[in-house]
């Protein structure tokens, strides 16, 4: 089964955060208001 | 003049305000938007992304011609990179402003309420963006990829606007006074969920669905806020309330005054932020109810009708008053007639503190107000504000 776009916010922040050397659990929070922004900014 | 010491002079005009002492005069400062770039003469879309050098050489501009003690915002609140990118959007950025597509606020149907409430992050997720960003119907891998691109868009728009906000403050001596924007969640079910028409409807019924929406909606955003570094450097949080004024205040009591006390209650008074809340239309009826918000200088309200007057006088202690000046006036009056309107505002407002002469809309186009009227009551109040 394909995985969700939640999943996929949730990936995304897993690979920037290795790719920018930030901590994952901060990352995930990021990915969070992305979220959030997603629906209330655009 | 120190440019530092200038900005510090003005930004301790509002701090002044806000933490109940009386300041040297009362502060300036006209809600002036967009309009700073109209009478800039420098494109709005330019401006906003494509050039931050653009977007400080119209505060320079504005700055050097009006008086005030600082501005609101930079006004390029939405990432349109990075809105394009991912499709359209409900905001389009012009040459002339900043506009909002009428139809693309309404992303849920009533039946989804309970759904949403059970867990707002998931179905925002997985149900609100693909439906209302169509480049998520998509294989996993490409979401992982746009949402990366988008991150990395969304950090450059945070550094584009740093990089003017830095420049203002620092070059011209203007603070910019918001800090971070936050919603009330019955404001984000009338803005981005439900539109007007749906959530009129949707109080009378489905009251319980709405309520408790609001309330996990209310939850989630304020932990997410709470959980985010906010920095204390003195400026205001941003709300601009949207749905209160179009409510009965037997139903204002009930769908939205307590999602609004809690956050007065937890940001303001628990947190210590200071809240700026943009209170549209006409507060009159609602005043008796705000009665049960706590007592703090901490929160300060652009009250855009009434009387302004009986307003003050009945939330002392609680909202620091700011407006006054009518746009009506400064666009169609004449230079003494809004003149005599600021002394009006300083007469009626200005004793005992907790005020800030603005406008009591934003100035949007050129057309919101004359220039030369403006800058007259600007300079008017700067030079007869004095305590």
């Amino acid at each position: 089964m394909e995985k969700d776009v939640y999943e996929a916010f949730i990936q995304a922040g897993d690979e920037l955060a290795a790719e920018n050397n930030v901590d994952k659990n901060a990352m995930e929070g990021i990915m969070e208001k992305l979220i959030y922004l997603f629906v209330t900014r655009i | 003049m120190d440019i530092i010491k200038t900005k510090e002079e003005k930004f301790k005009r509002f701090t002044d305000v806000m933490t109940g002492k009386i300041p040297d005069r009362v502060p300036v400062l006209p809600n002036t938007e967009t309009w700073i770039f109209h009478y800039a003469g420098i494109s709005i879309k330019k401006a906003f992304a494509e050039d931050a050098d653009l977007l400080f050489e119209a505060f320079k501009i504005f700055d050097k011609d009006v008086y005030t003690d600082g501005v609101l915002s930079i006004s390029n609140t939405f990432p349109l990179n990075m809105s394009s990118k991912l499709g359209s959007g409900l905001y389009q950025v012009s040459d002339v402003g900043v506009q909002i597509h009428g139809s693309k606020g309404k992303n849920i149907e009533p039946n989804e309420y309970r759904e949403l409430a059970k867990d707002p992050l998931k179905y925002f997720a997985n149900v609100i963006i693909p439906k209302k960003l169509p480049i998520f119907k998509n294989s996993f891998e490409n979401n992982v990829q746009t949402i990366k691109i988008a991150f990395q868009d969304f950090s450059e728009f945070g550094r584009y606007n740093a990089q003017a906000i830095n420049r203002i403050e620092n070059e011209l001596g203007l603070p910019i006074l918001v800090g971070t924007t936050n919603y009330i969640s019955p404001d984000v079910v009338l803005d981005y969920l439900r539109d007007f028409v749906g959530i009129s409807t949707d109080i009378k019924r489905y009251p319980e669905e709405v309520i408790s929406t609001c309330e996990a909606l209310y939850d989630w955003i304020l932990r997410m806020f709470t959980s985010s570094n906010i920095p204390r450097n003195g400026k205001v949080i941003f709300s601009p309330l949207h749905l209160p004024t179009y409510l009965r205040p037997k139903d204002f009591e009930k769908f939205y005054f307590p999602f609004m006390k809690a956050y007065v209650e937890k940001v303001c008074v628990k947190m210590d932020y200071p809240i700026y809340f943009f209170m549209e239309n006409d507060w009159t009826p609602y005043v008796d109810i705000m009665q049960d918000l706590p007592d703090t200088n901490n929160f300060i309200g652009l009250f855009e009708k009434g009387d302004l007057k009986f307003i003050k006088e009945k939330m002392k202690n609680k909202i620091m008053m700011m407006g006054g000046m009518p746009l009506s006036i400064l666009s169609m009056g004449t230079k003494q007639e809004c003149i005599d309107h600021a002394k009006k505002c300083l007469d009626e407002l200005a004793p005992g503190g907790g005020y800030i002469f603005s406008t009591d809309k934003v100035l949007m186009s050129m057309n919101d107000a004359r220039a030369e009227n403006l800058i007259a009551v600007c300079e008017y109040i700067k030079e007869n504000g004095k305590y």
